[in-house]
């Protein structure tokens, strides 16, 4: 980088007032330098052509004088006439030369040590920063001597330094009264630049899109004013419209996560009723079919000895007939319950009280709590929006369950309570039944999945019932046990149930 | 501009070599003329500070009359060979008789003599002469020595009488002028 790069490049880094400062100052220095050189210059140049015309006077006045001094060759009369030059102290030397080429009369300025120049002719010459005026004397044409003046140029000298100093002087004032001015002229100039400067720094810092700049004038610090408003208008709506637009995305993001989360859910839902239909075709086609064949084989037992009239092999084939179809009803109620609630998705709005609930269980159930001294011991329980129905269902499976799987020749004890945690009720149902193999602790969920053969009657779709129901309300449901000692079912439900929200 | 700047930036320069002026003084010696021939040439310089009366004369050449004997010889001849006063020529005329028509008379000869022929001088005649009392009686310029110089007075009334005008340069280079 060059120095004169460097230099520009300082130039052009430095502040607005100080780049106005330095403008101002340096064109009215340099203005009037150049004046100032040019006046002392004129002033010298015209002078020198004075002083040239004036010496060239003087020298033939003065030869003039001489004429006689030296046409009756009177040195001293001559001497006496060129001491008259004592008047022009610029005067150094004047030498009056005889035809002859003797020099006749001097004089000499006291300071003057220089030895006379020779020559004869007319003429002014500049040598050796003086003047040399030199001139023949003639008396009637005929030449009888010549004069030779020197004349020091000190007074152009004298003039070029006080013209100098007087423009000096001018130019350090002008720039001095320039520089108090300055401080006038940046608060006109500068500042309105400054001020648009700041507002645009400000608004960048602050993102603040509203902040405008007040116009103080029509020129063009006014026009950048307005053109800086009209730019800031334009990045306002702008700004907002682009708030706008994410807030509308983000809404609509929001809106597909929903819509996602709630078309999983459906999925999911549709997958699980697709395999629960798989099971439920291939499971009613097999269970359904049991207690079909066997009224289809005691009918046509009953019919083939029908002439027999043997009342009692009738009566009995009668007994498997109707038990065949009680089998096959409660199949079905089971079947409908199960699909009732896989179907609805209606929402609960009445507040279900699960005491009442266990309570109509019990009411329920009282023949077969009586028939095994079966004690159920229900904690308090909360009150929640649901379904009556399903929660009876629901609580209904779980302690026919608990009664049914009992230990032989020990009266069930059935313990309800409930506890809330991390969002949620968990519901313990405990019993000392005969308890479940931890290999079968997933599989008693799952419909027409039984453990046990025709000496437990059931319909393998009790659980599945309970577990589509806890899964409705966001819940789930699961087993522990230790076997031979007793199994409990834990189930949640959503703590917002309790309130006004709804599943 | 340009010749202008040229100048000032070379004035300095040229102060500086002002020391150096290697001229040398004229120091001719002085010649040695002899007394007559500084007066033979003073004869023709006088001309040039005097004006004659311009009603006479002007048809013929300028009168250079020498009464007595001539102290010149040829180097007065030889002075005012091609010369001529307000435009016209010398002619130098050695007299022993008067009057004569002349425009400057020297009178070189005894004292009577000289006053007698003033007596009868009329106007535009430059009378001179080497004679101690030669203004006393009439006479216009008279040469002298001073310190070994030729030098001269002059008289004023004289030159009035003889309607002559004598240039202050020459009345002011007089060892004396009578009023």
């Amino acid at each position: 980088m060059s120095l004169r790069d460097r230099i520009a490049t300082r130039l052009r880094d430095l502040p607005i007032r100080r780049k106005l400062r330095f403008t101002i100052v340096a064109t009215t220095g340099l203005a009037l330098f150049l004046a100032g050189f040019g006046i002392v210059a004129a002033d010298a140049l015209l002078f020198f052509n004075f002083l040239r015309r004036d010496l060239s006077t003087l020298v033939q006045i003065i030869g003039d004088n001489c004429k006689g001094a030296l046409a009756f060759d009177d040195s001293k009369a001559a001497a006496e006439t060129l001491g008259a030059l004592r008047a022009r102290s610029h005067v150094q030397l004047a030498c009056l030369y005889h035809s002859s080429g003797r020099l006749f009369a001097s004089y000499r300025r006291p300071d003057a040590p220089q030895v006379c120049p020779t020559g004869t002719r007319d003429r002014t010459v500049f040598q050796d920063g003086a003047f040399i005026a030199s001139r023949s004397i003639e008396l009637e044409d005929k030449p009888i001597g010549g004069l030779v003046l020197v004349y020091e140029l000190d007074e152009i000298y004298e003039r070029i330094a006080m013209h100098g100093i007087t423009v000096l002087a001018a130019l350090l004032l002008s720039c001095w009264i320039t520089l108090m001015l300055s401080s006038r002229l940046r608060r006109w100039l500068a500042e309105p630049i400054l001020e648009l400067a700041g507002i645009a720094r400000s608004v960048s810092q602050s993102e603040d899109y509203s902040i405008r700049a007040v116009p103080r004038s029509t020129d063009e610090v006014g026009s950048l004013a307005e053109a800086l408003n009209q730019m800031m208008d334009g990045i306002q709506s702008r700004d907002a419209e682009l708030r706008k637009a994410l807030e509308d995305q983000r809404d609509a993001l929001a809106q597909l996560a929903h819509a996602n989360s709630d078309l999983k859910r459906s999925n999911d839902d549709l997958a699980l009723s697709n395999k629960d239909l798989e099971r439920f075709a291939f499971m009613a086609s097999h269970d359904l079919q049991e207690p079909l064949r066997m009224i289809t084989s005691y009918t046509q037992l009953l019919l083939r000895e029908r002439q027999t009239v043997n009342s009692d092999h009738a009566a009995d084939y009668a007994t498997q007939i109707v038990g065949g179809t009680r089998r096959m009803r409660a199949l079905l109620t089971d079947v409908l319950a199960y699909t009732e609630v896989a179907g609805s998705v209606r929402q609960p709005t009445e507040l279900v009280s699960l005491d009442g609930v266990v309570q109509k269980v019990r009411n329920t159930l009282r023949e077969r709590i009586e028939e095994c001294h079966a004690e159920i011991n229900a904690g308090p329980l909360p009150l929640l929006q649901a379904h009556e129905s399903r929660m009876i269902s629901l609580f209904q499976n779980l302690l026919e369950n608990a009664i049914k799987y009992r230990r032989p020749g020990l009266p069930p004890s059935v313990r309800v309570f409930s506890f809330s945690h991390d969002g949620f009720f968990e519901f313990n149902i405990a019993d000392n039944g005969i308890g479940i193999e931890p290999a079968y602790r997933e599989r008693i969920f799952i419909a027409f999945e039984r453990l046990h053969g025709k000496e437990i009657p059931g319909t393998g779709i009790g659980l599945a019932i309970c577990q589509r129901i806890v899964e409705r309300y966001g819940g789930r449901i699961w087993v522990e046990s230790d076997p031979g000692a007793g199994s409990t079912f834990h189930f949640t439900l959503p703590t917002s149930m309790s309130g006004e929200s709804v599943v | 501009m340009a010749p202008l700047t040229i100048f000032l930036a070379a004035l300095p320069l040229v102060l500086s070599l002002f020391a150096l002026d290697m001229q040398k003084e004229a120091t001719t010696a002085a010649e040695s003329l002899s007394e007559s021939e500084v007066k033979a040439a003073f004869l023709l310089n006088f001309t040039r500070f005097v004006e004659w009366p311009t009603t006479r004369g002007a048809d013929r050449p300028f009168h250079l009359c020498i009464w007595g004997e001539d102290p010149f010889g040829q180097v007065l001849d030889q002075i005012v060979q091609g010369e001529r006063v307000s435009g016209r020529p010398i002619a130098i005329r050695r007299i022993h008789a008067w009057p004569e028509p002349c425009d400057l008379l020297f009178l070189n000869g005894p004292d009577h003599q000289v006053a007698e022929i003033l007596k009868n001088t009329g106007p535009g005649v430059l009378t001179i002469s080497d004679a101690p009392g030669f203004l006393r009686l009439g006479g216009i310029i008279r040469f002298l020595l001073d310190n070994r110089r030729v030098r001269f007075e002059i008289n004023r009334r004289a030159a009035d009488q003889a309607s002559l005008r004598i240039s202050s340069r020459l009345l002011s280079l007089a060892k004396a002028v009578l009023p």
